[in-house]
């Protein structure tokens, strides 16, 4: 059963008897109610279901339950926004008329209710229409009685505003304005007072403080502006002219701060392109002065280092200024030759090596076609390596003496067969003699042999164990000498196990190649690179090798680490070369021992399966 | 017709009727670290990883009851074992196990597996000093091992044939005796500086292309700077070989259980297929003498049934298996897993010298490989003085 379809008479009945209960109270409400207990109730549910359903009056009563609940939202906003006397008047005259429809409602005249419910709010909403106009412009007249300092008259108009919309925000906005409209006045006066002392920092602090109270003050917006503008425009020109100050005084790194600061401010203006052309030229020159004193303390302490990069930077900064080029590339020289003289200088005795004395000969040679003036230090140096060599190029006499069953090595010089007595003419040095025999331990000594000295004798042999000693003997004898010479250099050629090429290999010396042929022994197949193998070859002057050691093995036109096929090729053919025997020139005055340089082409993959 | 009825029976009985492994001679570890207490100088070891004696047709792996996976592992683990033993004596010094015969040692271990089935152990065994002298050359040593051993409880993770790998340990030890072990080193570390350094030291030994062995050549001094520093690289090679033996040692402890558990199982079916075959052979005996007598007596005979015997009962070990072999069955997977998993790869090393850092991948045989190459590049980096060096 549908409670809300309860018969008028009875709900009359009930309502006479509910208002006859209340006039018997001492209590007299005086709340105004518009929807009193005899009213219809506006949340009263939409159900037209059931035996209702499809009913046109329930379709009425709908209608006018919705009518219903806009009034009732539309009367429940004015009473509480509106205490003004016409408000007043709109509302009363609508409670009338919703009392007269819910009268028409209860007699089931549910169209006549519902055009009475919508009469009402339209009512209302006419009204409510016509005072957002009106407060609209009162906003705007009171926003402009503030821009023009009419406080007095601001404040009339803005209670009575208020009596008609308690609620609305920009009113309560305005009225917060105007109870701080002295403060920010005086605040803004200060800080007018500061711009004028050109007190920007103050100036701007106190501002922010009154903007922050109201930031709706045209003045107070126009004020700040000002000083910004005012403040920023003393700044930029404090800094740009701090930075031409400390560019004037050669104070670049304090400069460019100053610049940086002043291009904050205002990056497009055309005094901050200007500026840094300005610091950038006086850089440059700054730069190029100090450089050049640099260069000139430098190439005076002949300090070849700092000035090959003090001419680098100068080069940087002007990579066209050939004479900066030109010095350079003299410098560079002056450096790579005083460290390679000096550094053999510094251990002559390793001129006791053909390679470092050729070097050295090499590099006064060179540092002399600099035309040497004002280099003292490095005329000195030269001088110093020129008596060196000279010293060194004299030959010193080396005895060893042995028991013609050991075999005596010095190194990276000559191997010599099993003797008794040899006296050999070395040039001044270090050298290491070692005593060696098959199956024994063999022994090095480390001898020096002094430029201008008599020379050394060695003793050299193994018997119980290999030995090698000095000798404090004189090393006067009346056996011959033999100088262990400088190689002679010779001719390449290519070799391969197979092929064997014919013809003159040197000068002095020629390579049998058919003994050399049968010699070559392998015994694993090589994956070796192409190279070019140089060895040092002792022959005697009937041309039996006695020795062969490999001087040097260069791959790919630079020398480079050779793997291990690459070095057992390389043994292969020094084994070889060992057993072989040469045709020594005749008619020609030779050493009983002599040496060559003998350089091979070697094949890749030299030994095959 | 009797008479050439004989020979086959005798051909039975030698086949069959001996089909015993004669027993090895082996010491305790005790009596093997006395024998060696005289040794002038202790040699270092490689155990290289023992050839798994597979055929070279894999469709023969099913037909000689072969597991390859199995026997791949086992190519590791004996070799394991056997440089554990070594290690046990106190006979030697650095025992390293690798995966190529050609890495410079005082001794070189290698190995073949013939037979292993749990019950049997089979294998070919050759060790070379470092002047390629053989010490031992393809000798064969055998063993068996008896249920009693799975049986004892004693005998809980220990190895059925260390008795062998004693064995072995024991002649290596007995030869050594007559050894000039102080000229083995020396050989050893002349072949060391000669392979760093061909140019160097070709004349420090000398190929006896006769005997095909190292004979000393012009020994360099002991204080030639080349020298030095070849022994300052050989240094770095041993630390690199006991970092490497990490990966065996973990290699047999991740397999250890699985492969008991398959070793006592395989123990039980081999057995028993041993003595049915035994037994099918004494049937064949008994047939061959009715054979003999029905030949003396004029009858016919099917030769076939021998065999179709031995089939039979082979089937039927197959069949009763029983719960070990199901057991065995649950841990085939662990074996194939670690046994591959060894072959494809192993954590990386790198190798800090002197700041630059090398790093080495792949499995254990790339690493060493890697790692020969490597030594070159120490070579040429070193000087006199031994440099920073960490595997990391």
């Amino acid at each position: 059963m549908n409670r809300n379809l309860f018969n008028p008479k009875t709900l009359i009945f009930y309502s006479c008897l509910t208002l006859f209960i209340n006039s018997c109270s001492q209590e007299v409400d005086t709340e105004e109610v518009f929807a009193d207990v005899l009213g219809v109730d506006p949340n009263t549910s939409l159900d037209c279901t059931g035996i209702w359903e499809g009913s046109p009056l329930c379709l009425e009563r709908n209608e006018a339950l919705v009518a219903l609940k806009k009034l009732d939202v539309l009367m429940i906003a004015l009473e509480e926004n509106d205490s003004s006397p016409e408000g007043m008047n709109i509302l009363t005259a609508a409670i009338n008329q919703r009392q007269e429809a819910d009268k028409k409602y209860f007699e089931e005249f549910y169209f006549q209710a519902r055009d009475i419910y919508q009469e009402a709010s339209n009512s209302i909403e006419s009204y409510n229409s016509e005072k957002s106009s009106n407060i609209s412009s009162q906003i705007l007249y009171l926003q402009n009685l503030l821009d023009t300092f009419q406080l007095n008259e601001a404040k009339g108009l803005l209670d009575k505003a208020l009596l008609a919309n308690q609620s609305n925000q920009d009113l309560i906005k305005i009225k917060n304005r105007i109870e701080v409209f002295d403060e920010v006045s005086s605040l803004n006066i200060n800080a007018n007072n500061e711009l004028d002392k050109k007190n920007f920092s103050l100036a701007l602090e106190i501002i922010t403080e009154s903007f922050n109270l109201d930031p709706s003050r045209k003045d107070t917006i126009s004020l700040k502006d000002k000083i910004n503008l005012e403040g920023n425009e003393f700044f930029f020109q404090s800094f740009l002219k701090e930075a031409y100050s400390l560019t004037d005084s050669s104070d670049i790194p304090n400069a460019r701060i100053a610049f940086e600061n002043a291009k904050k401010l205002f990056p497009n203006r055309q005094e901050i392109s200007t500026a840094r052309s300005y610091i950038s030229k006086k850089s440059i020159e700054i730069d190029l002065k100090n450089l050049k004193n640099k260069l000139s303390t430098s190439l005076k302490n002949e300090n070849w280092s700092t000035a090959k990069s003090t001419l680098l930077s100068m080069i940087k900064i002007n990579p066209l200024d050939d004479d900066s080029i030109n010095l350079l590339s003299r410098v560079e020289k002056l450096e790579n030759l005083e460290k390679e003289i000096s550094t053999i200088t510094k251990q002559p005795e390793r001129l006791s090596s053909k390679n470092i004395r050729d070097n050295l000969s090499r590099s006064i040679a060179n540092a002399k076609s600099l035309n040497l003036k004002d280099e003292n230090k490095f005329l000195d140096l030269l001088a110093r390596a020129e008596d060196i060599l000279k010293k060194y190029g004299s030959m010193v006499n080396l005895v060893i003496r042995s028991n013609n069953d050991t075999v005596v090595e010095i190194v990276r010089t000559t191997t010599l067969d099993p003797f008794e007595i040899k006296n050999l003419e070395l040039y001044p040095g270090t050298y290491t003699i070692v005593a060696k025999k098959k199956g024994m331990r063999a022994s090095r000594l480390d001898i020096n042999l002094e430029p201008g000295s008599k020379g050394l004798t060695v003793i050299a042999q193994c018997e119980a164990s290999c030995t090698v000693a000095q000798s404090s003997s004189t090393s006067n004898l009346n056996i011959p000498s033999t100088k262990i010479t400088q190689p002679i250099e010779t001719d390449q050629n290519t070799l391969s196990s197979d092929s064997i090429p014919s013809g003159n290999y040197s000068r002095y010396a020629k390579l049998n190649s058919s003994s050399f042929s049968r010699t070559i022994e392998c015994n694993r197949p090589t994956n070796n690179r192409p190279y070019k193998i140089t060895l040092q070859v002792t022959l005697t002057d009937s041309g039996r090798v006695r020795s062969a050691d490999i001087k040097s093995i260069e791959l790919d036109g630079s020398y480079t680490t050779p793997n291990e096929d690459d070095q057992y090729a390389a043994v292969v053919v020094k084994n070889a070369l060992k057993k072989s025997r040469y045709t020594v020139t005749s008619g020609v005055d030779l050493p009983e021992l002599f040496q060559i340089d003998q350089t091979l082409k070697i094949p890749a993959n030299f030994c095959v399966e | 017709m009797l008479k050439k009825s004989i020979y086959p029976i005798l051909f039975i009985f030698l086949s069959f009727g001996c089909a015993t492994t004669t027993p090895i001679t082996s010491f305790s570890y005790e009596e093997l670290e006395m024998q060696s207490q005289f040794f002038s100088t202790k040699l270092d070891v490689n155990v290289v990883e023992f050839n798994p004696g597979l055929p070279a047709d894999e469709s023969k792996f099913q037909d000689n009851g072969l597991w390859p996976e199995l026997r791949r592992a086992e190519s590791r683990r004996f070799a394991v074992n056997l440089a554990n033993t070594l290690n046990k004596t106190q006979a030697f010094s650095n025992v390293s196990i690798t995966t190529d015969s050609n890495y410079i040692s005082d001794l070189v271990v290698t190995g073949k597996i013939d037979k292993s089935n749990g019950e049997d152990l089979h294998l070919t065994i050759s060790v070379k000093n470092s002047a390629n002298k053989y010490l031992i050359k393809n000798k064969s040593y055998k063993h068996r091992t008896n249920q009693y051993f799975y049986d004892n409880i004693r005998n809980k993770g220990k190895d059925p044939f260390e008795t062998l790998h004693r064995a072995i340990a024991g002649d290596i030890i007995a030869l050594l005796k007559k050894e000039d072990l102080n000229n083995t080193k020396l050989v050893t570390e002349l072949r060391f500086a000669n392979k760093l350094n061909p140019l160097g030291f070709s004349d420090a030994l000398e190929l006896n292309t006769r005997t095909n062995t190292y004979e000393l050549g012009f020994i360099p001094a002991e204080d030639n700077p080349q020298l030095v520093r070849s022994q300052n690289v050989r240094i770095k090679d041993q630390i690199f070989k006991n970092e490497m033996q990490k990966h065996y040692i973990e290699f047999t402890n991740n397999m250890n259980e699985s492969y008991r558990v398959w070793q006592e199982a395989s123990y039980d079916a081999s057995k028993k297929k041993r003595e049915a075959e035994a037994a099918a052979a004494a049937s064949a005996i008994i047939g061959v003498l009715a054979i003999a007598a029905a030949a003396s007596s004029g009858d016919s005979y099917d030769y076939s049934t021998s065999a179709y015997v031995t089939a039979a009962v082979g089937a039927g070990l197959l069949a009763n298996a029983g719960i070990k072999a199901s057991e065995a069955k649950v841990h085939e997977s662990t074996i194939n897993e670690v046994s591959k998993s060894f072959d494809t790869q192993i954590a990386p090393k790198v190798v800090e010298m002197e700041g630059v850092e090398v790093k080495l991948e792949g499995s254990i045989k790339e690493q060493y490989s890697q790692w020969q190459n490597l030594l070159y590049t120490i070579y040429e980096s070193e000087s006199v003085q031994s440099k920073d060096f960490n595997i990391l």
